[in-house]
């Protein structure tokens, strides 16, 4: 479904990710991680389109996506959350997911004009709404504004918007930040159940291992942009180029170079 | 029939302003005068309130686009149709403003892709003031000795009744599906595109429909005071505007309507203190920043449009 191959990302002297190279298939769930600078938001910003990779291609069920404008890659079906919460301060919970479900509402003059045929399609959108709120346990807060909401409703609150988009390949990163152990263990059976009910395909970056290693059966590892290792949970707990990346080389005197 | 109460609401008000509108020749000259002022000036508030209030864009050229409204109606009344009946001609002068007005909105919304706050306040400014110099320079449109004799047809009908469309139409908008997405423009540029907002349309669109509601409020006003020049049309009439929105809170379509209504009713009570109408607007505007973040209690609960 996705297919990257060779892809590169410079910013003037920085080569942020380079020669990147891996498929994945639908329903899959891929982990991505490495340490503070590895690349790991850059690759979901080349995915998402805010960045033109400057070398290689991005494939998506057959379309390259270099060049895309973000909004029409999020309309193919890749959407995304982002590392800090980012929500539309001034617009309640349910507000939030009409918002992203715009691309499958009625269009602007059936809307000024309140027709018939908007307000039955706007009558269906609700419903939907409704569904995906009471499923992810927003339902209750949907007449709040939304940046009143917890920290961890928050985050749930990105991941409803973002799956109202119907998306076939959903990125999240960083989604158990700054999230206590019980919010965590919370968001993981989510991440599951959502990912099982809606078949898509998820990529998640994470620094919290426990999360990774329980939820991916594969997991990516980048370090200064170069994918060092990719593979299994426990090959990868194992790889001693994944060991060094973090802990830096056993070797004396190397301090300064962590 | 729960679903069209906003329609049949629309209806009833649009049926209640056409019976007012029998009673205009028995209401005092004075106050039907102010009446009509605050009338267009809703219209106009109204419109530049969904740009600055709901998408997030501000324009200090708004009183470039009510000029343009103005003379457009103003020459097609003058020049064109002069064998058709009254009413159709101001009703084709209307729909002839509010589309060349939109027309307008839509090249001055280009820019506002690529400029953000103060810098798409200047260019909006600019923008005004560009207007009003070739106006200026136009002999077509009388230049800057301006357009007069211009027919006398604005009346409580035309006015009332635009402004009730005007702000049924806003209310479906905004509270539609797709409506959301100008907050959500508003809010967060990246998070809407991230979620298949397409920002820069929306923002264009919401420039268009500013600048129709001006142009349309500048034709009524020309049909109203019957003569009009480039210099009526200048920055402070946009300022003007844009502190009507600002003292009524931005996002808060009711509170800007009691703005205008203050603003404009005001000078009229205070007639010798009008000259310092300026020195009031300055100053509540100064204290409404700085005590504007106590006044968002009355910010944005369930939106009239």
């Amino acid at each position: 479904m996705l297919r990257i191959s060779h892809c590169g990302m410079r910013f003037g002297g920085i080569q942020a990710i380079q020669g990147l190279c891996f498929e994945m298939g639908q329903g899959d769930i891929l982990g991505v991680i490495g340490p503070n600078g590895a690349g790991k938001t850059t690759f979901f910003n080349l995915l998402t389109g805010v960045y033109v990779p400057t070398a290689g291609d991005i494939c998506f069920q057959g379309k390259v996506l270099n060049g895309l404008a973000p909004f029409r890659i999020a309309q193919l079906g890749i959407v995304r959350t982002f590392q800090n919460v980012r929500l539309f301060a001034g617009l309640s919970v349910e507000d939030t997911i009409r918002a992203a479900m715009i691309p499958k509402a009625p269009g602007f003059f059936s809307s000024l004009f309140s027709l018939p045929a908007s307000q039955k399609s706007e009558a269906v959108l609700l419903s939907e709404v409704e569904i995906l709120l009471k499923q992810l346990g927003l339902w209750a807060f949907r007449h709040q504004l939304a940046v009143t909401l917890t920290y961890g409703l928050q985050r749930c609150l990105e991941i409803a918007r973002a799956l109202a988009n119907r998306p076939k390949l959903l990125l999240l990163d960083e989604p158990a930040a700054g999230m206590t152990p019980t919010e965590k263990m919370d968001l993981m059976a989510t991440i599951r159940d959502i990912q099982k009910q809606f078949g898509i395909a998820v990529i998640i970056i994470e620094h919290d291992m426990r999360l990774v290693m329980g939820l991916c059966p594969r997991i990516l590892v980048l370090d200064h942009g170069v994918m060092i290792a990719d593979g299994d949970p426990n090959s990868i707990a194992t790889n001693p180029h994944v060991i060094s990346a973090y802990l830096g080389e056993p070797e004396e005197g190397d301090f300064d170079d962590a | 029939m729960k679903k069209y109460k906003v329609h049949i609401g629309m209806g009833l008000a649009l049926i209640g302003v056409g019976a007012l509108a029998f009673l205009q020749p028995y209401i005092d000259p004075y106050y039907l005068q102010v009446a009509l002022y605050l009338g267009i000036n809703l219209i106009l508030a109204l419109g530049l309130h969904f740009l600055c209030g709901y998408t997030g864009q501000f324009s200090l050229g708004h009183a470039g686009f009510m000029s343009i409204g103005a003379y457009s109606a103003a020459f097609l009344s003058l020049h064109f149709f002069c064998a058709w009946p009254d009413p159709i001609r101001f009703m084709l002068s209307l729909l002839f403003s509010g589309f060349v007005s939109g027309c307008f909105g839509w090249l001055l919304g280009l820019p506002s892709l690529r400029l953000k706050g103060d810098y798409l306040a200047v260019t909006t400014l600019g923008f005004g003031e560009i207007i009003r110099v070739v106006i200026q320079n136009l002999d077509v449109l009388g230049g800057a000795r301006g357009l007069g004799s211009i027919p006398k047809w604005t009346g409580i009908f035309p006015v009332f009744g635009l402004l009730i469309l005007g702000i049924g139409l806003l209310h479906f908008l905004i509270s539609s599906t797709y409506g959301k997405g100008f907050l959500a423009v508003r809010d967060d540029e990246v998070a809407a595109q991230a979620i298949g907002i397409h920002v820069t349309r929306y923002k264009v669109v919401a420039f268009v429909i500013s600048a129709v509601f001006a142009g349309i409020g500048g034709a009524l006003y020309a049909h109203l005071v019957t003569y009009i020049t480039p210099s009526q049309f200048g920055f402070m009439k946009s300022i003007e505007l844009a502190a009507m929105v600002i003292l009524g809170g931005t996002g808060n379509a009711v509170g800007v309507m009691i703005s205008v209504t203050v603003l404009t009713v005001l000078p009229e009570l205070l007639r010798g203190f009008a000259q310092y109408r300026m020195v009031v607007y300055a100053l509540s505007l100064v204290v409404v920043m700085i005590f504007r973040p106590k006044m968002r209690f009355w910010e944005r609960k369930k939106s009239l449009c």
